[in-house]
C-alpha cells in the first residue's frame, strides 16, 4: 500500500502516537469530548495509555475509564494497530501529515478517520452529492446527471453510498471515470446497504471508502448524522438534489453552512414533498443549481466548465440536441414526447394529453424508450429520460 | 328373501358403481348394514326403517342385512338411503323383482318419507349411460340435473308413496306440472343471472386502456393476468369483467363444469347447468384445502371450482406465501391429485388465473409524492410471491388511477361484447392452428414449439435483441414475450408476428425493473 510507506517515510512524533489514537478512538462510548479530555490533562496519547483507571477518573467517568483500561490489557494495541495496516486499512489521527486539511478546519473533527483506499488529493476540488434515499425519477435523473458531469469535469465526489441520491451520483461518477470518496456510518469492512457492492468496490479502486468508526462496527442509526460532517468537511461545495421537509440531508447542510462551505440546492416544484426541503433552504439563502456549467462557473474553483470540453455539461445543450434530432423524427413522436415528464405518467393520461390511441401509444413509446430518451420505471408508467 | 339394487358412489370426480344387496332372514330381529361405511351411511338404517314405517310400510320383525358391495371402497353421503329402501320393499315382495331391472337408484330420505335431493347426480346419470344403464330413479329435485343429459330416462320421485306407485303400476308421479310451473316462474327471475350473458360490463371502466388491453389478451390467449396498481383504481373491477370477454361454454364444457358442482353440491334447482365461466375470487384467509380440495368427505377446492373459468385472488402479497405457491402444480397440469388416507382423487383445474395487487404497501409507487415505503419494505411485500408463481405469469398490467376529469368525461369505452367477438375470433385462430396438439391456446405452447408459431423476421429479431438488452430481461422473460406477441397477432388476425405484436407484449411484461427484476 502506498500509503503505508509514504507514512513510513515521514519522521516526527506523529507516528508514534498513531497506535494511542487507534486505541482511543476505538473504544465503545469514547468520544471526541472524552480523548480531548485526557489528551489535555495528560499531555499527549502515549501519556494516556500510560495512565491508572484512577488517573483518569479525574477527568473522565468511571465506566469510560474502564472501558479504554480493559480495550488496552485485553489486546496488545501496538499488534492491533499493525493488523489494521494488513488488512489494507489505513489510520489516518490528526498527527498525520496526511489527515485531510479540509477535515481541520471543521468544529468537531474526528481523531483519526479509518481509510481503505486513496485519500483524496487536497488540491483537486470536490464536491459532495447528498439527497433523498428514497428519491424520484426527477432526482435519480438529477443525481445521475450531476454525479456524472461533475465527475467528467474532475472533481472528486464525495457522499454517503446510501440509497438513492447518494448511491446513484456516485455510481454516475465511476461510471464517468471520475473519483469517489463514500463516508459510511459503520466499519469501512462492511458495505452498507449490502446493494451498493458495486460502488463500495469501485470506490476502493477508484477514490476510498471512509469512516471515523473502527472496522467491524456494524451500522448503527446513531451513527450516521455524526458522518454527514464528515461528508461535508471533505467537499469545498455542497449540492443537494431532493430532500423532504424533514430530512437528513438537512442535517448534513446545516453541517456544511457551520463549516462554511456553500452549500448549492436543486430545485424542485412546490406541489412535490420530496422538493419541499431543497426549496425551503432555496428561501433561506443558499445557492440555486440550475446547471452543471453555471455551478462550476459560480463556484469558483479553478475548473473551467469548458475543459470538460466534448461532455455534454449543460442541459440546455441537451435539450437543444434533441430538438434537433425531433425536428427529423414523426410529429407523434415530438407530441409524445412533450407529454412525458421526468415524474412517471401512465398510458391513459399520456393517451389524453396527446390524444393518440393505445396501440399507436405503445408504439411510439417503445421506440422512444428503446432510444433511451424514456424509461417504463413500471408496469404502465413512463418517465423522460435524458 | 333376497335383492338387488344398483346405486353409485361419488369419489372426487370418479362415480363407482355400488350394488345394495339387502338380505331379509328370520332370526333376531334387526337392522345390520355392512361394507365399510362411515358414520353418515351407517345411519341411512333409522332413517329408511322411520321412513318405510310413516309411508304404511312397517317392517316386519326380522332380521335385515344390507351389504353395500364391493365392501372394500368406503362409502360416504346419503345418497344410499333410497335405494337400501328400494331393496327392502323388494326383498320384502312389495315390488316386484323384475322393476328395478336396469335402473339406478339414488336418493335422500326424511323420516316423514320424503325424498331430498344429493350432490353428484350429473356424473352419475353421465356415467350411468356410459355404462348402459337405462332408468335412474333419483330425488324429483334433482330432477333437471339428471335431464341434462340425454338419452336415459329420468325418473324424479318426492316421497316412498310415489317410489311405490311408479315401480307397482309404472304410474309416473302428478306433481311433474306444478313442479314445472314453479321452476317456470324461478326460471325467469333465477335463471337469467346464469344464462350466459354478463351484467357486468367493460363499458362501464373509464380509461384504464393498456389494463383492458392485457385483459383482452389474457382472455384471448388464456394467459394467466397480474394487475398491479394503486388502492381504488379499478383493479377488482377490471378481473370481475374477464369472464365476460371469454368466449361462452361450449355445451362439453358446460357439462363438466356443472359436474364439479354438482360434486361439490353447489347446484340449486333452479340452475343446474352451468352457463356463464365460473369466476372465483377467495378471501386471503383461505386454508390450503379450501383453495386445492380435500376434507374429510373430499370435495372439489376452489380451483377445480374455477374450471375453465377464473381463479381470481385479489390482494395476492396477503395470502399465505405456502398457499399461493400451492398453486404452481395445478397451474401446470390444469389437474390436482389430492391424496389421502381413504384414497386418491383426482379434480380438473383448468383455470385462468387473475392475481391483483398493489405495487408497494402503501400501494402509491412510483408516486414518490404519496410513497413513504422503504425498498427493504417493498422488497418484503413483493416477496410473498415466489418466482415460481410469477413464471408461470405471462402478462402484467399497470391499474392506474384515473383523474376526475377522466370520470367526468363521458368517452365511449368499448363494451365487453365487442372485445369477446375479437377474443373468440382470436381463439379460432388459435384452435386451427393448433388443431390436433393436446394444447388448444397460447398459454400452453411448449418451448420448443414456439419457434415454429412465433416465427421472427430480421426486423423483429433485432427488435426482441434490443429490448433484450436494455431491459435486462431475463431468458423466461424473453419467451413470455414472445407468446403473448403471438396472441396480440392473433387478435390481429395476423399470421406473422409483427414488430407491433411485439412492441405491445413488452409494454405487458412483468412488471418494471423495479418489480423483481423482471
Amino acid at each position: 500500500m502506498g500509503n503505508i510507506e509514504e507514512r513510513n517515510e515521514c519522521q516526527g512524533s506523529w507516528k508514534e502516537q498513531q497506535p494511542y489514537l487507534c486505541w482511543m478512538t476505538g473504544v465503545e462510548g469514547v468520544g471526541r469530548r472524552t480523548i480531548e479530555k485526557l489528551i489535555h490533562y495528560a499531555g499527549s496519547p502515549k501519556e494516556v495509555y500510560e495512565m491508572k483507571v484512577s488517573d483518569m477518573i479525574e477527568v473522565i467517568s468511571e465506566k469510560k475509564a474502564k472501558a479504554l483500561v480493559l480495550a488496552k490489557t485485553k489486546n496488545n494495541i501496538f499488534q492491533k494497530y499493525e493488523e489494521l495496516h494488513k488488512k489494507g486499512i489505513c489510520f489516518y489521527s490528526i498527527y498525520h501529515p496526511r489527515y485531510p486539511k479540509r477535515l481541520k478546519n471543521i468544529p468537531d473533527m474526528p481523531y483519526g478517520i479509518y481509510v481503505e483506499g486513496e485519500l483524496p488529493q487536497e488540491d483537486i476540488p470536490s464536491i459532495a452529492i447528498i439527497g433523498a434515499r428514497q428519491c424520484s425519477g426527477y432526482g435519480q435523473l438529477m443525481a445521475q446527471v450531476c454525479g456524472r458531469d461533475l465527475a467528467m469535469a474532475g472533481m472528486n465526489i464525495v457522499s454517503g453510498m446510501a440509497r438513492g441520491i447518494d448511491g446513484i451520483s456516485q455510481k454516475a461518477a465511476l461510471e464517468a471515470g471520475g473519483k469517489i470518496y463514500a463516508v459510511l456510518g459503520c466499519g469501512t469492512n462492511i458495505c452498507y446497504p449490502s446493494e451498493n457492492r458495486g460502488i463500495y468496490n469501485g470506490a476502493k479502486e477508484n477514490g476510498a471508502i471512509i469512516s471515523e468508526y473502527p472496522p467491524g462496527t456494524p451500522p448503527a442509526p446513531g451513527l450516521f448524522p455524526r458522518r454527514n460532517r464528515i461528508i461535508s468537511g471533505l467537499a469545498d461545495l455542497v449540492l443537494i438534489i431532493e430532500a423532504r421537509a424533514k430530512s437528513g440531508t438537512l442535517i448534513t447542510a446545516d453541517m456544511a453552512l457551520e463549516q462554511g462551505k456553500e452549500v448549492y440546492v436543486l430545485p424542485g416544484r412546490v406541489t412535490d414533498p420530496l422538493s419541499q426541503g431543497c426549496n425551503r433552504m432555496l428561501k433561506q439563502g443558499a445557492g440555486l443549481f440550475t446547471s452543471v456549467k453555471e455551478l462550476l462557473e459560480e463556484s469558483g474553483l479553478g475548473i473551467k466548465p469548458e475543459d470538460a470540453g466534448k461532455i455534454e455539461l449543460d442541459m440546455e445543450g441537451t435539450c437543444f440536441c434533441q430538438e434537433q434530432e425531433r425536428g427529423k423524427e414523426s410529429i407523434l413522436e415530438e407530441r409524445v414526447m412533450d407529454a412525458l415528464d421526468f415524474y412517471p405518467k401512465d398510458t391513459d393520461c399520456l393517451m389524453q394529453e396527446t390524444q393518440i390511441g393505445y396501440r399507436l401509444l405503445i408504439h411510439i413509446l417503445s421506440k422512444i424508450c428503446l432510444e433511451g430518451k424514456a424509461e417504463r420505471i413500471a408496469a404502465n408508467q413512463f418517465i423522460k429520460r435524458l | 328373501m333376497f335383492s338387488t339394487i344398483l346405486s353409485a358412489a361419488v369419489l372426487g370426480m370418479d362415480i363407482i358403481f355400488i350394488h345394495v344387496e339387502v338380505d331379509i332372514a328370520q332370526g333376531l330381529p334387526g337392522f345390520m348394514l355392512v361394507g365399510y361405511l362411515s358414520s353418515e351411511v351407517k345411519e341411512a338404517g333409522e332413517r329408511v326403517r322411520v321412513a318405510l314405517k310413516n309411508a304404511g310400510i312397517p317392517l316386519p320383525p326380522m332380521r335385515i342385512t344390507v351389504n353395500l358391495s364391493p365392501a372394500n371402497i368406503r362409502k360416504e353421503g346419503t345418497a344410499f338411503d333410497l335405494p337400501i329402501a328400494v331393496g327392502i320393499l323388494k326383498a320384502l315382495g312389495h315390488i316386484s323383482k323384475e322393476c328395478t331391472d336396469g335402473m339406478l337408484v339414488v336418493g335422500e330420505l326424511g323420516l316423514g318419507g320424503n325424498i331430498n335431493p344429493v350432490r353428484g347426480v350429473l356424473p352419475l346419470v353421465k356415467k350411468a349411460k356410459e355404462e348402459g344403464i337405462v332408468r335412474c330413479l333419483l330425488p324429483a329435485r334433482n330432477d333437471r340435473e339428471g335431464k341434462l343429459i340425454d338419452g336415459i330416462e329420468i325418473i324424479g320421485v318426492r316421497d316412498l308413496q310415489e317410489v311405490m306407485e311408479y315401480l307397482k303400476e309404472g304410474k309416473r308421479y302428478t306433481i311433474e306440472k306444478e313442479t314445472d310451473k314453479r321452476q317456470k316462474d324461478k326460471k325467469q327471475k333465477g335463471m337469467k343471472a346464469d344464462d350466459g350473458r354478463n351484467i357486468l360490463d367493460f363499458g362501464e371502466i373509464r380509461g384504464q386502456a393498456g389494463a383492458k388491453r392485457a385483459a383482452e389478451i389474457a382472455a384471448a390467449g388464456f394467459h394467466n393476468l397480474l394487475l398491479i396498481g394503486p388502492p381504488g383504481s379499478g383493479k377488482t373491477m377490471i378481473a370481475k369483467r374477464i369472464p365476460g370477454i371469454l368466449p361462452p361454454l361450449t355445451e362439453e364444457e358446460s357439462l363438466e363444469v356443472s359436474s364439479i358442482y354438482s360434486i361439490a353440491g353447489l347446484l340449486t334447482d333452479d340452475c343446474s347447468l352451468i352457463k356463464k365461466r365460473p369466476f372465483m375470487n377467495p378471501h386471503h384467509t383461505i386454508t390450503a384445502q379450501a383453495l386445492s380440495g380435500g376434507g374429510k368427505m373430499v370435495k372439489p377446492g376452489m380451483i377445480s371450482l374455477a374450471h375453465k373459468g377464473i381463479l381470481f385472488l385479489d390482494e395476492l402479497p396477503e395470502f399465505k406465501t405456502n398457499i399461493v405457491d400451492m398453486l404452481r402444480q395445478p397451474l401446470e397440469e390444469k389437474k390436482i391429485r389430492i391424496v389421502r388416507l381413504g384414497g386418491d382423487y383426482t379434480f380438473p383445474c383448468d383455470f385462468m388465473f387473475v392475481a391483483a395487487m398493489n405495487p408497494c404497501p402503501c400501494g402509491y409507487y412510483p408516486d414518490m409524492g404519496k410513497c413513504s415505503c422503504t425498498p427493504q419494505r417493498m422488497k418484503r411485500y413483493q416477496g410473498h410471491i415466489s418466482g415460481p408463481v410469477l413464471d408461470r405469469i405471462d402478462l402484467c398490467a399497470g391499474v392506474s388511477r384515473i383523474t376526475a376529469k377522466q370520470l367526468s368525461q363521458g368517452n365511449w369505452e368499448e363494451s365487453s361484447a365487442c372485445i369477446r367477438n375479437r377474443v373468440m375470433q382470436a381463439r379460432k385462430m388459435q384452435e386451427e392452428r393448433y388443431a390436433g396438439k393436446d394444447y388448444k391456446y397460447n398459454a400452453l405452447l411448449p418451448l420448443a414449439e414456439l419457434k415454429n408459431y412465433c416465427y421472427l423476421d430480421k426486423r423483429e429479431e433485432l427488435l426482441m435483441e434490443k429490448a433484450f438488452q436494455s431491459t435486462q430481461m431475463s431468458v423466461r422473460c424473453y419467451y413470455r414475450v414472445l407468446k403473448v406477441a403471438r396472441t396480440i397477432a392473433d387478435l390481429d388476425g395476423s399470421e406473422k408476428v409483427e414488430g407491433i405484436h411485439i412492441e405491445e407484449a413488452l409494454e405487458c411484461r412483468m412488471g418494471g425493473e423495479k418489480y423483481w427484476g423482471t
